[in-house]
């Protein structure tokens, strides 16, 4: 399972302006890590996703948070019990 | 609630249904449509901001967030903080349908 995980971040890691990405289980727990986003953060990125939920309780879709700075955006999103960060270099426009 | 021009700034954001404007403890200065009175909104907003802010990613050390955005299929809040107040915005989100050629 690991290794396909392993797989899963490597992949994601070679799409275009992808700087780093993030997986972690509802506990806060770091799955994997690849490139700029540390496996600390994990616990940060589980929390964030935890707390956007209580924004619409009545909505049964898990919402999609990004944090935005000038340089680039980290796109978070839950998938069941898994949450998923992925930290992407802004495209210059 | 009195206008100033920060909150008639906020009126004019397009497909806007609601906003909370806040100081940095917390309280409520401002708010209107949807978030209007929304303290349980608020509350949420205020800890996933203390979180926001603590999150840092490799390129971005001590660099803080300019915006804060959670997007749901039919609407979205987004935040961002500006001379100690945090602006909230929620606002509708326009699809468009993928055109198949």
């Amino acid at each position: 399972m690991e290794k396909e995980l392993d797989k899963h971040l490597e992949e994601t890691m070679s799409n275009h302006g992808v700087l780093g990405t993030l997986c972690a289980d509802h506990h806060g727990m770091c799955l994997g890590a690849k490139g700029s986003v540390s496996t600390e953060a994990a616990g940060m990125v589980t929390r964030l996703s935890e707390l956007a939920g209580q924004l619409d309780p009545s909505s049964e879709e898990d919402p999609i948070i990004c944090v935005e700075s000038d340089a680039s955006t980290l796109m978070i999103k839950k998938h069941d019990d898994i949450t998923m960060a992925i930290h992407k270099a802004k495209v210059p426009t | 609630m009195t206008t100033s021009p920060v909150t008639a700034s906020l009126d004019r954001v397009p497909d806007q249904v609601g906003y909370l404007v806040m100081n940095e403890d917390g309280a409520v200065m401002a708010s209107s449509g949807e978030l209007e009175n929304d303290e349980a909104a608020a509350g949420v907003i205020m800890k996933m901001v203390d979180v926001a802010l603590r999150l840092q990613t490799g390129t971005d050390k001590q660099e803080p967030f300019k915006r804060l955005s959670v997007i749901y299929h039919e609407h979205m809040y987004m935040v961002t903080i500006s001379n100690q107040k945090i602006y909230v915005s929620k606002r509708t989100n326009e699809h468009h349908e993928p055109i198949t050629v």
